[in-house]
This record gives structure tokens, sequence and C-alpha cells, in this order.
């Protein structure tokens, strides 16, 4: 099936209806109408969705991922004790960190250690996909939207430098702040192309791991950003979605046979995350692979009237409210 | 499509003699052996060039296939990287002049003989500032000309010029430090 008609026999996600009770919601935490009732449909209770709203008003904990390809975890976290901060290793990754305490000054991203490229500053949810996508040392690589490098970083320091990444980003102005990153952070095994990742479709090579951490509505980053509140109309929304799915089709395309696939987005509406892998296991044919041994709920398998693949439910879930972090969706697909 | 502004047009890789020829202005400059032979082993050296400028990279000489697995597939599609590995000098074609980007400092370090190590972290984050500083030289004589900057614990800092004045004070000119990834690198 094509993406539009796959799109179309869908269209009923795309028209929702606000109740009274979500338009109460709307006007007290200042959102759409329409994200309210698509969060009594996630939740499927009102108590949560109030849960998860006050969860948004609340600032999230600041973390930082230590850069093991300029220094040591045990060295940057004793230079930063020194400085006033007080950290905090994360269960489920050895070199991911929260900032319990921090000084007046330096702030976070004024440090000589930051400048130095010893650590980033990075969501807590942002660091689970290039963990779980796990590349080895002599993998070829694609990251499709690579801006502003959080994640191919990441990637780069999990591959010790070796193997090659191919890095994507299309914008002139977030290539930029993609490469000064990558060079604070000393990755040296990237080539970065300014494209769009659709155009490469017709590319003859195939790699053995892509990152797919789509262009979203990010609406999962409303505790950082409250603009996201009111930020994506219902017709946005569906251009996300359609975007999205030209998106995980070209990785599909670029995917080596029994090569995995982390999709993700900073999001936590089923129309940018189940919606568009249940295309990759329904029409392209793909399998999810359950992600083990880091936070989140499991993926929704009914959103309004509709079902999914059951597959999807070994996709994970992050809530502000529950798990302390951006909301977030990630999912590990393998070509078979 | 990229735009005409930072297109690449072409990229070359260079060999032992185009690669030395290039790096000799920073030998010079910096007091150096950049073609030491290890360096030249373990790195292939792409030169990516626009309409007035260009830069070269190194890439890991062990991930050759990979690399060029990747250019030319690239190529196929008519595209051209902006970016590959790590930049490590930028060539002003005009001028003649060859300039050593930040990440090549880290590098740098290990061949050049022209570092100056600031005493104290005070004055060391005011360079990172792009601040001209004045040091009161106590102890290893220095004399004037082109220095890579390192803190007292040896990190890199920057490239500087160093002017020593008549009372002996070393005066460090900023050329580029690594504060600019706050100032502009964001």
């Amino acid at each position: 099936m094509d993406i539009k008609s796959y799109l179309n026999s869908y269209k009923g996600i795309f028209e929702v209806s606000p109740t009274t009770e979500a338009r109460n919601l709307a006007a007290k935490y200042g959102y759409l109408d329409y994200m309210i009732e698509r969060y009594i449909r996630i939740f499927n209770e009102v108590q949560e969705v109030n849960e998860f709203l006050e969860g948004c008003e609340v600032p999230l904990i600041k973390s930082i991922r230590c850069n093991e390809l300029k220094t040591s975890c045990n060295e940057l976290e004793k230079r930063l004790r020194m400085k006033g901060y007080e950290l905090e290793r994360l269960e489920w990754l050895s070199y991911g960190y929260k900032v319990l305490k921090s000084p007046k000054k330096p702030t976070l991203g004024a440090t000589m250690e930051y400048l130095q490229g010893f650590y980033h500053i990075q969501g807590i949810a942002s660091m689970i996909p290039a963990h779980v996508l796990s590349p080895s040392p002599s993998d070829k690589v694609l990251d499709m939207a690579a801006a502003p490098g959080s994640k191919t970083s990441q990637l780069a320091q999990i591959m010790k430098n070796n193997g090659v990444i191919l890095a994507l980003e299309k914008n002139r102005e977030r290539i930029k702040s993609l490469l000064s990153n990558l060079n604070r952070l000393g990755v040296t095994n990237t080539i970065l192309l300014r494209a769009d990742s659709r155009n490469l479709e017709n590319m003859k090579i195939e790699f053995d791991k892509i990152l797919l951490d789509v262009p979203c509505s990010g609406e999962g980053l409303i505790p950082i950003d409250k603009t996201r509140k009111t930020k994506t109309s219902i017709q946005k929304l569906y251009n996300f979605s359609m975007l999205q799915l030209q998106l995980i089709k070209v990785a599909y395309k670029l995917l080596i046979e029994k090569g995995v696939l982390v999709y993700s987005t900073c999001s936590i509406g089923p129309e940018e995350d189940e919606l568009v892998v249940n295309y990759a296991v329904e029409e392209l044919g793909m399998k999810v692979e359950k992600i083990e041994r880091v936070p989140g709920d499991n993926a929704l398998t009914e959103y309004f009237s509709y079902k999914f693949s059951t597959e999807i439910k070994n996709c994970i879930r992050l809530y502000p409210h529950k798990h302390k972090t951006e909301g977030f969706f990630i999912c590990k697909l393998v070509k078979i | 499509m990229q735009t005409r502004k930072d297109l690449m047009l072409n990229y070359n890789i260079l060999d032992r003699n185009k690669i030395c020829h290039v790096l000799n202005n920073i030998n010079v400059k910096y007091n150096c052996n950049l073609c030491e032979e290890n360096f030249l082993k373990e790195n292939i050296f792409l030169e990516l060039s626009g309409d007035n400028f260009s830069q070269v990279f190194i890439f890991k000489a062990g991930e050759f296939n990979k690399l060029m697995e990747v250019l030319n597939g690239l190529k196929a599609l008519r595209y051209f990287p902006y970016s590959v590995g790590m930049p490590i000098v930028v060539v002003h074609e005009r001028e003649n002049e060859v300039e050593p980007l930040i990440p090549f400092g880290y590098i740098m370090l290990k061949y050049c003989n022209n570092i100056f190590t600031i005493p104290d972290s005070k004055h060391g984050e005011k360079f990172t500032y792009g601040k001209e500083i004045v040091i009161v030289n106590k102890g290893k004589k220095y004399l004037p000309g082109y220095y890579l900057v390192v803190s007292p614990e040896g990190y890199f800092l920057g490239y500087a010029r160093l002017n020593i004045t008549r009372q002996n004070e070393v005066v460090v000119i900023p050329i580029r430090d690594i504060g600019w990834y706050l100032r502009k690198g964001r």
C-alpha cells in the first residue's frame, strides 16, 4: 500500500472532536483542545492525563553524557565535583549522568570541561536511541536527521570513532551547530551531508545500522519548551506523519538484510510513533525487537478505534510524569 | 539540494607529497613535524574544495574502503559531503595561507614544539574568551612567534601569537581558541 493510502486508512486518527472534559483541561493548562483529547485516548483515564499535564509543568532534571572519546568518566566526575556539581550515574548507562546540583557559575554549557568536549548536555531519554542501536566499531551507520549531533556523537562514542557514520541534516544553520558539536566532542568517523534524507532513496549502498530520529512535533518537549502546547495543529501533525512515513520507507530501502533500524521521536503522539512503526511492520515486513534494560512503558497497540500490530508493544514510550524525562518514543526494528 | 554558498564542489585524496606541502606552512610557523611517518600512515587526507577556499580533513586510514564506498555512493547521486572526519586546516587560496583549525590542535600537540602553557586557570579562562592576556614570565624563556596554548593540565586551549615585552612579560594574542564553540559554534 502506498503511504497516502495507508494514511487514508487511518484518517479517523486525524479527526479529533474534543470533549468538554478535554476543552476544560486544555483551557486550564494552555493546550490546544485536540491535544488533550488525544491524551485522554492515550492514557485511557483522566487521572493519568492530569498527572501527565502536571508533570509537564515541572522542569526536567538536567543530564549530561560523559564523552569517552575525550576523557574517562571518573576524571570528569572528579573535575565537575571540584566545581560544585553533584552528579548521579544512570543505572542503565555507564556514561550518562543526572546533574543533581549545579553551582551558580560556571553554567553547564560554559565550563572548561564542556569546551574541551569532555561531556555533552543531553536529555536522558535522548541517550536511549543510540544506546539501543548499539553499532559495532566495524559498522556502516546512517543517521538520517542528525542535528544537533547529540545522538551522532553518541554513536561515534559507542563505535570508538571506528567504522563510518553518514549523518544528514538538510538545514544550513543546523548543520553548522552539528559540525561544531562533532568537532568539540572529537568525532572523527563521520561524513556530514547537507541534504534531505528522502533524496538518498536511490543510493546504491546499504547500511548495517540506521538511526532515524525523525523531525517531529516535539510534543514530548513541553516541559522544556512551553510553546509546544500550541505549536502543532492537527493538519501539521498529519504532515509530520506523512514525512515520517516517507523517511522510514527510505530507511528500510537503505538497510542491509538483518540490519537494525532504531526509530525515535521526541513526541508522545501515536500519529508520529505507533502509526509510523506499524507501517514498517505491516507494509514493509519489518520485525520489532523488544527493547530491554532501559526505562519506558510498552507502546500502544490500540488508539481511538484502530488496532496496530501487537509487536508494537515492544517499542517504548517515556513520559515526564512517570520517567522524569522528556516525552519520547523509541522502537527497534529489524529488516527480514 | 545543497545551495551554492556552502557547496563543496569536489574532493581529492592528498598523497604524502601534497599533504606535506600543505602542512609545511604550519610546520614552519608552529615548529612542528607534521610529516611524521605515523601521522601520515594512520590517516587519509581529503581536500574538499569550494569556490575560494578548501579544507583538509583526516579520516582513519583503516576505514578507507568503507569511506570510499559511502563517498562514491553519494557522488553517484551528485552529492558532495559537507565535511568528512575531522577538519584540520583551511587553505585560503588567494592569500596562499594555511590555517590550522581547533580540532587539529589536539593532534598538533604531539608533533609541535611551540607550546605555551598558561600557568593558571584564571588566565586560561580569559584566553578562551578570546581575550589577550599578559603573563609575567618567571620560568621558561619564550621567543616571539606562533604557539599552541595549553592549560596548566596540558589541555589544548587554542592558537596564539606571542610577543615578549622588554620586561620579559609574555603577551598572548589569541588567533583561535576553544571558546569559539560557545561564542559561535551553536
